[in-house]
């Protein structure tokens, strides 16, 4: 068996929540192979994004293991070069395309001190990457010299996607990417990640609240609720055949030809009342 | 007709440049329908129902005519605009947090403009919220007015707003984004609230929203906007299927649906 | 009105903006030609500093003195122009030690939390409750008198109330994702702060640090005119009203007004363009 671009065992954290503890994730495990994409769905308060962080490192987990490449990530990195280590392993999209560029810097410069950071010296090196970056996510050339403000929330979260590529993880991932995106820039963006998926083999790991992209985007799929996992496998499986309830009701509660926001009520209080006992 | 926009053109001029904002946008909302207004950002579509109260820039240039019942906004003495404002049309925002104050209980932010604008006493005012909150399907309403705004969650408190926007038993509800911050369950329960209310108040309700599937369930009938036009009328039911317009097409064409997953050719690599 | 009716749009006030661009206009004028004068002070002047005559003295505004003169004849147009320099250069000194400290400080608290957020709080807050003149003077009272412990002092002074401005600037900043962006790229916490979010933060703080120079400034005259700063024969200008002032009690009011304004007139200037150059750079920022 080949190894997996990344391996989640048994992870666990809890956020102290006045008196209480919060369980955030409870006992997490996937894998997604090299070159795979796997979907994280849940409402808010799932636990979704808390994977996402701990991931990247910005939150600990209290107990469990993170693989990559059959190299495990520490849970606190200390020093430069553990850090750095670890940002080459794992890149994170974030939500807000406004937010997550710095707008004191051009696009070009962006990339050019993420290359830098990580180890490539040679100015005129960074200068031709960025135009392959550039090119790569579909910008063009003269969007290099942009600051975030003059671009569209579609270029921004390109430029995001060039600064992971940049780093060349092993890893990617989305934490409700493309949420914020209009309906035909979201097919867009969702069409280049899958052409960088299909060319660099990098894994992607999609967080999200919309179980249709997540429809569209993935092979496998995690459906979680407050913090632990209720159903996963094959997406279309998952979605087409669902077996656990929630995931039913989650399934129910989507706009569509048949909805019926009476019956979601009606099943969402079902569910509620078979959780509390 | 409740609502009647006819022709409608709004056109901001900034240092120079003219941008026109709305381009001869005519739509109309009767009593006891559900319309929608899709369109991606920038579509001019929230532009449209705060123009129909009468909220755009002193700088912006207006055309057409925008009629509310009897009233022409556009042309509206001010007690007429604040009578459309108070008492005639509600609008509900995306964030419900911004909506309330959030030092203030629940209760009072309820009840203060059934006291002060309709000129209910107190205890009729408190009453009234509580029915209110109730017919939003609150329960426990005595306790949620008490409470503050940071207590409850972004689901409950939207149903606070709507509760709070039939204070003025308005005929005419503008919905903008109403559920789009709201995970999916949460969403339907609301609606599910607002379409009862809607039906019991034959209220009119202009929904402004993203998304498509949202507004093909939903709504009645469902008006298509693209770069400040609308560019489709269609009846909710057949927006998926008898859209005309190729931008329209296109749109569709983008939304992902779970049930056809056209990428399983790339999972082959 | 209810929360829920409908807010009513934010119009830029248009009339007044005519105005506070005049009054910018002319501050700006104004400082600058301060800075020239105190640059190019020797050839500018028309006597110099220490320049005595006493067949003048104590003279009006006029014709051969433009300004009048002193109790000994000094000419004050002259002793204006030379005491600039050390007058604007005082507070900026101050200003520049102060920032150091302050803003090396307030970001450690903010990106650390921690003791270091306590200890800052604690001392700001006893800052705040005493009376900043006093620390000073005590400040002085152990390391004697004269212009560079006057501007030690103050800056030590200084520092907290930089260091708790730019703490709140740098914990909001901390909040934006492009910063748990950065973390995820590996870049470092010191490295973080000095490279990213510092320079993020400098459009409001270089509108607050403009502000505090013209305290600055006025707080190092208070100190020379109580005699702890600048010694004479300086003619640094809080120094010169203190000087003036025994003509006073005669009717001499001339060389003690015309030092007292220039101070003032500074004072305000540096105000006017301090908040119109934060407005500027801010919205120059967060398009």
């Amino acid at each position: 068996m080949s190894e997996n671009a990344l391996e989640v065992e048994g992870l666990q954290k809890a956020f102290r929540v006045g008196a209480g503890n919060v369980v955030a994730c409870n006992n997490v495990n996937f894998a997604i192979p090299p070159g795979g994409s796997m979907g994280l769905v849940g409402e808010s308060g799932s636990g979704k994004s808390t994977i996402a962080r701990m991931l990247v490192g910005l939150e600990t987990p209290d107990a469990g293991t993170i693989h990559v490449r059959g190299r495990q990530l520490g849970t606190r990195e200390r020093g430069r070069a553990a850090r750095l280590r670890r940002a080459k392993e794992i890149q994170m999209v974030f939500q807000d395309p406004y937010g997550s560029l710095d707008r004191r810097l051009t696009v070009a410069q962006c990339l050019d001190q993420a290359m830098k950071l990580h180890g490539v010296t040679s100015g005129t090196s960074r200068a031709s990457r960025v135009s392959g970056l550039l090119d790569q996510v579909g910008l063009l050339a003269k969007h290099g010299e942009s600051k975030p403000h003059q671009l569209s929330g579609g270029q921004r979260q390109r430029v995001a996607i060039a600064r992971c590529l940049a780093i060349e993880p092993s890893v990617m991932v989305l934490d409700e990417a493309v949420s914020a995106l209009d309906v035909s820039v979201q097919a867009q963006i969702l069409a280049l990640l899958n052409e960088i998926r299909a060319s660099s083999g990098i894994a992607l790991l999609f967080v999200s609240h919309d179980l249709a992209v997540v429809s569209e985007v993935t092979d496998d799929v995690l459906v979680m609720y407050r913090g632990s996992v209720l159903e996963q496998g094959n997406t279309s499986q998952v979605l087409n055949h669902p077996e656990h309830s929630y995931t039913k009701l989650l399934l129910s509660s989507m706009p569509g030809p048949c909805w019926n926001p009476k019956a979601v009520m009606q099943r969402r209080a079902a569910f509620e009342a078979e959780v509390a006992t | 007709m409740l609502l009647d926009i006819d022709n409608l053109s709004l056109t901001i001029t900034t240092n120079g440049l003219v941008n026109p904002i709305l381009d001869r946008v005519s739509l109309s909302v009767d009593a006891g329908e559900v319309v929608g207004l899709v369109g991606e950002s920038g579509s001019g579509k929230s532009t449209t129902a705060r123009a129909v109260l009468r909220l755009y820039p002193e700088t912006a240039a207006v055309e057409g005519s925008i009629r509310v019942g009897e009233t022409e906004v556009l042309a509206a003495s001010r007690a007429d605009l604040h009578r459309v404002r108070s008492s005639e049309v509600a609008m509900i925002h995306q964030d419900p947090r911004a909506a309330l104050n959030p030092v203030r209980r629940i209760g009072d932010s309820l009840t203060e403009r059934l006291v002060h604008v309709l000129g209910f006493s107190r205890p009729a005012a408190a009453a009234a919220g509580l029915e209110l909150l109730e017919a939003v399907g609150i329960r426990q309403p005595e306790e949620r007015m008490r409470q503050y705004p940071h207590e409850l969650s972004g689901g409950m408190l939207q149903r606070v707003v709507i509760a709070a926007a039939l204070t003025g038993q308005p005929k005419l509800l503008l919905a903008d984004e109403a559920t789009s911050a709201l995970d999916v369950t949460t969403q339907a329960e609301v609606l599910a609230i607002l379409r009862d209310l809607q039906s019991r108040r034959g209220l009119g309700v202009l929904l402004i929203t993203h998304d498509l599937h949202l507004a093909a369930a939903y709504c009645d009938r469902v008006y298509v906007m693209y770069r400040g036009r609308i560019v489709e009328e269609l009846r909710g039911n057949d927006l998926f299927h008898g859209a005309q317009h190729e931008y329209t097409r296109q749109l569709l064409a983008a939304v992902p649906a779970i049930g056809h997953l056209p990428n399983s050719e790339s999972r082959a690599s | 009105m209810s929360s829920l009716s409908t807010p009513t749009l934010a119009s830029t006030p248009v009339i007044g903006r005519k105005k506070r661009d005049v009054a910018y206009l002319v501050s700006l004028g104004f400082l600058l030609l301060v800075v020239a004068a105190a640059l190019l002070a020797p050839w500018v002047a028309p006597y110099a500093a220490n320049a005595v005559d006493f067949t003048a003295i104590w003279q009006a505004p006029g014709a051969g003195h433009l300004l009048g003169t002193d109790q000994v004849g000094q000419d004050l147009f002259s002793r204006l122009i030379h005491g600039a320099r050390e007058s604007l250069l005082g507070p900026l000194a101050l200003l520049a030690l102060a920032t150091v400290f302050g803003v090396t400080i307030g970001t450690v608290a903010a990106w650390n939390g921690g003791w270091i957020d306590v200890v800052l709080a604690r001392i700001t807050d006893v800052m705040f409750a005493f009376p900043g003149l006093l620390f000073v003077v005590l400040v002085i009272a152990v390391f004697g008198k004269g212009p560079a412990t006057a501007i030690v002092a103050l800056a030590l002074a200084y520092a907290p109330v930089i260091a708790k401005f730019t703490r709140s600037l740098a914990l909001a900043e901390m909040t934006r994702p492009y910063v748990d962006a950065y973390r995820v790229q590996g870049v470092g916490g010191a490295f973080l702060c000095v490279r990213y979010i510092i320079p993020n933060l400098t459009p409001p703080l270089l509108g607050y640090l403009v502000v505090l120079f013209g305290e600055g400034l006025m707080s190092l005259a208070t100190l020379s005119f109580l005699g702890f700063g600048a010694q004479p024969p300086s003619s640094e200008w809080g120094l010169m009203v203190q000087e003036g002032q025994s003509g006073i009690i005669q009717g001499h009011i001339w060389p003690t007004l015309v030092p007292g304004a220039a101070i003032a007139a500074v004072v305000v200037a540096v105000n006017v363009v301090g908040v119109r150059l934060s407005d500027r750079l801010n919205s120059r920022f967060e398009r």
